[in-house]
C-alpha cells in the first residue's frame, strides 16, 4: 500500500475511534443516570398540563422505548444507539422542544456556531500573528515589551472570567444593550448573513480581545529566534531589502503557528460557547443553556456528540493538512 | 534574563515575595477566616439585601441578603480545592501514563499514547457539563475535582511522555549509568531536576484549567448549584440579574480575588520555574 494512504487511513481510524469512544460514553452516561429520563420527561409534560391524552403518551412512550430500545439487552441498547447516532443520525425528539427532533435545534444553530467561531479564531490569529511579528521586528522596544507583559498577564487567567468581566464592562460602564431575541424567519440568505454578522459583532470582539494573547507570545518568541537564523542573517549581509526580510521572517515563523489555527477552529463547541451564551447568540452554547435549563438530556448528548465529531474532524484536517503547509514535514515514508 | 543562583537571594526577591504575600494572604482568607464565621454564608437574608460596598459590609451584599465579604472566601476555598484535587489526580495520571508509555514496551506505548490521543480531542468542557447536570445531587467538592482530574490528563500525559523519552538519550543519563550509579541514583539526581520543573507547571496549568471549567461549567448551571464556588457565586448573580440591576460588586469581587489568585499562583510559579532552573543548569547543564 501506498504510504501516504496508509498514514491517511491511519489518521481516519483514530478519527473515528475517537468518535466511538465519545459514543460509548454518551451511552454509559445515559444508561447510568440515576433516574429514567422517558419516565422524567413523561411526568414533566404531565405535569406542566400539556393538552396531551393518555393515548398520545403512550405512543410517544413507545416511542421513546423504541428509540432507546429500553425493553432490549444492554447489548442491543448499545448497538441500536451507535447506530442511531452513526448512521441514521436520529438522536430522538428534544424534550423540552417536543417534538422537534435534537437533531434539528442543533442543525440550526451550526451556522451560527460556526460563522462566530471561523471569525473569531481567524481574526484573533491574524491579529495575534501579526501584533507578534511587529513587536519582535520593531525597534520601539518599550511598546514591544509592555505589549508582552500584558499578554502574559492575560493568559493564565481562565476565559470564563475574562468573559464575565467583558460583560460587566459592556452593560455597566458602556452601557450598552444585550441583544436579544433569536432566528428570524422568511428572510433572503444575505439578509440572514448579515444579520448573523450584527449579532456576532460583540461576542466576535470578546474572543478577539482575549484571543490574540496566545499567539502574540509564541509568534514572537519565534520570530526572534528566527531572526539569528543564519539564512536571515545571510540575506541581510547580501543587502535584501528590509521589507523582504521581514517577510522571510514571517513566512517562516508562520509554520508552527498554524496549529494553533486550526485548533482554534475545533473549539467551535467549547471556546466560544460561554460567549454565546452570555451574549445571547443563538449558537450551540445558547442551544446548551437550553437544554441545561429545560433538563433536555437528548438534547445535552447530541451537543456532546457533535462536539466530539467537530473536534476529532477538526484534528485529522490538521494531521493531512500539515505536511502541506509545512514542506519539511513529510508524510511517513515520503521520499 | 538575569538569574538568581542562591536561596536567600532569590526568596526576598520582590518578583518573588509579592505575589507569596498575596497567595498566603489570599490562602488564610479563604481557609482559615470561614472557620471563624459562626454562620452559614451561604445562607439567604442574614444581611440586607443588595446594599452596595460600605464600612459595614466591606464588598455589599447580594440581592439574596449574602454578605460577600463572608461569602467569597468559602466560595474560593472550594473553588481551590476543586482545581487542586483536579490537579493532582490529573497528574499522578498523567505521569503515570505518560512514564510508562516511555519505558515500555512497544505495544504497550502505542496502546497508551493512542488512548492518550483519545483523551487529548475528547471534549473535555461539554462532557464535564453533562457529567455533572446527571450526577449533580450526588456531587461533592472533591468528588468534582477528581472527575475534572479523569479527564483532564490528555496534554499533561504527552507532554511527560516526550519529556522522558528524550531525557533519557541524554548523553549526561548514559554517563551516569556507565558509570554505574545506581538507578535510584540516577533518577533522584539526574530525572528529578528536570521533571519536577514540569511537575510544577502541569500542576498550575491544570489548576488554571480545572477553575476555568468549573466557573464554565457553573455560569452554565451545570453543576451543584447549593455548593457556593466561584462559578455559581457568579452563576446567582446573573440568575437573579445583578447587571441590570447594577449590582456590580456582585460579579466584581468574585472574580477580582479569582484572577488574583490566579495569577499569584502563575507568577510564583513561573519565579521557582526560573530559580530551578539556574540551579539545574550550574548543577548539570
Amino acid at each position: 500500500m501506498h504510504p501516504l494512504i496508509k498514514y491517511v487511513l491511519q489518521r481516519a481510524l483514530l478519527a473515528l475511534l475517537v468518535i466511538w469512544i465519545g459514543l460509548t460514553i454518551s451511552f454509559i452516561l445515559s444508561r447510568l443516570m440515576p433516574f429514567n429520563a422517558a419516565d422524567l420527561f413523561i411526568s414533566r409534560l404531565v405535569s406542566q398540563g400539556s393538552a396531551l391524552t393518555g393515548e398520545e403518551i403512550e405512543v410517544m412512550k413507545r416511542q421513546l422505548m423504541e428509540l432507546y430500545g429500553l425493553d432490549k439487552p444492554i447489548i442491543v441498547q448499545y448497538l441500536i444507539f451507535l447506530k442511531n447516532y452513526m448512521i441514521t443520525g436520529e438522536m430522538g425528539p428534544s424534550f423540552a422542544f417536543f417534538p422537534t427532533s435534537a437533531r434539528e435545534i442543533i442543525g440550526k444553530a451550526l451556522p451560527w456556531s460556526i460563522t462566530l467561531l471561523l471569525l473569531a479564531s481567524v481574526i484573533s490569529w491574524l491579529v495575534g500573528n501579526g501584533i507578534g511579528v511587529l513587536a519582535a521586528l520593531t525597534r520601539h522596544r518599550k511598546v514591544s515589551n509592555i505589549l508582552e507583559d500584558v499578554a502574559i498577564a492575560f493568559q493564565p487567567i481562565p476565559f470564563a472570567v475574562l468573559a464575565v468581566s467583558f460583560l460587566v464592562f459592556y452593560a455597566l460602564v458602556l452601557k450598552l444593550p444585550i441583544p436579544s431575541g433569536g432566528y428570524v424567519g422568511g428572510a433572503t440568505a444575505i439578509e440572514m448573513f448579515i444579520y448573523m454578522l450584527r449579532r456576532a459583532l460583540f461576542p466576535l470582539l470578546v474572543l478577539v480581545v482575549f484571543g490574540w494573547f496566545g499567539g502574540f507570545v509564541s509568534m514572537k518568541a519565534l520570530a526572534l529566534k528566527m531572526r539569528e537564523e543564519d539564512f536571515i542573517v545571510y540575506s541581510f549581509l547580501q543587502g535584501a531589502p528590509t521589507r523582504s526580510i521581514r517577510l522571510m521572517i514571517f513566512r517562516n515563523s508562520i509554520l508552527p503557528q498554524f496549529t494553533s489555527l486550526v485548533l482554534g477552529i475545533s473549539r467551535v463547541f467549547v471556546g466560544s460557547l460561554l460567549v454565546e451564551y452570555l451574549f445571547n447568540y443563538p449558537g450551540i452554547g445558547y442551544v446548551l443553556q437550553s437544554a441545561i435549563a429545560n433538563a433536555d438530556y437528548n438534547l445535552m448528548l447530541g451537543i456532546l456528540f457533535f462536539a466530539t465529531v467537530a473536534t476529532a474532524l477538526a484534528t485529522l484536517i490538521l494531521d493531512l493538512v500539515y505536511p502541506l503547509i509545512d514542506p519539511r514535514i513529510r508524510y511517513p515514508g515520503q521520499g | 534574563m538575569a538569574y538568581v543562583y542562591r536561596f536567600k537571594e532569590f526568596v526576598l526577591k520582590p518578583s518573588f515575595l509579592l505575589p507569596l504575600s498575596i497567595f498566603i494572604g489570599i490562602l488564610i482568607y479563604s481557609f482559615i477566616f470561614p472557620q471563624t464565621i459562626a454562620i452559614n454564608p451561604g445562607r439567604w437574608y442574614y444581611a440586607p439585601p443588595a446594599l452596595p460596598p460600605s464600612s459595614k459590609y466591606l464588598f455589599g451584599t447580594t440581592s439574596m441578603g449574602q454578605d460577600l465579604f463572608l461569602l467569597v472566601p468559602l466560595a474560593l476555598r472550594n473553588t481551590i480545592v476543586i482545581s487542586f484535587v483536579a490537579a493532582v489526580i490529573s497528574v499522578l495520571i498523567a505521569w503515570s501514563v505518560g512514564s510508562i508509555a516511555a519505558l515500555s514496551s512497544s505495544i504497550v506505548r502505542v496502546v497508551l499514547l493512542t488512548l492518550t490521543d483519545v483523551i487529548c480531542v475528547l471534549p473535555g468542557l461539554p462532557l464535564l457539563m453533562v457529567i455533572f447536570y446527571i450526577w449533580r445531587d450526588f456531587l461533592t467538592i472533591p468528588l468534582i475535582g477528581i472527575i475534572m482530574g479523569l479527564i483532564g490528563w490528555g496534554f499533561p500525559a504527552r507532554a511527560i511522555y516526550s519529556i522522558i523519552s528524550s531525557l533519557r538519550q541524554r548523553t549526561f543519563i548514559y554517563t551516569s549509568y556507565f558509570s554505574g550509579l545506581a538507578i535510584y541514583k540516577i533518577i533522584v539526581k539526574d530525572f528529578a531536576p528536570y521533571l519536577l520543573r514540569y511537575l510544577m507547571i502541569n500542576v498550575v496549568g491544570t489548576m488554571t484549567w480545572a477553575i476555568g471549567n468549573e466557573v464554565t461549567a457553573s455560569i452554565f448551571g451545570a453543576m451543584k448549584m447549593e455548593e457556593v464556588t466561584i462559578g455559581t457565586t457568579i452563576h446567582w448573580a446573573m440568575y437573579y440579574q445583578a447587571i441590570l440591576l447594577g449590582l456590580w460588586w456582585w460579579l466584581a469581587i468574585p472574580v477580582v480575588f479569582l484572577v488574583m489568585f490566579v495569577l499569584s499562583l502563575y507568577v510564583l510559579m513561573v519565579e521557582i520555574d526560573k530559580y530551578l532552573f539556574a540551579r539545574a543548569r550550574v548543577t548539570w547543564g
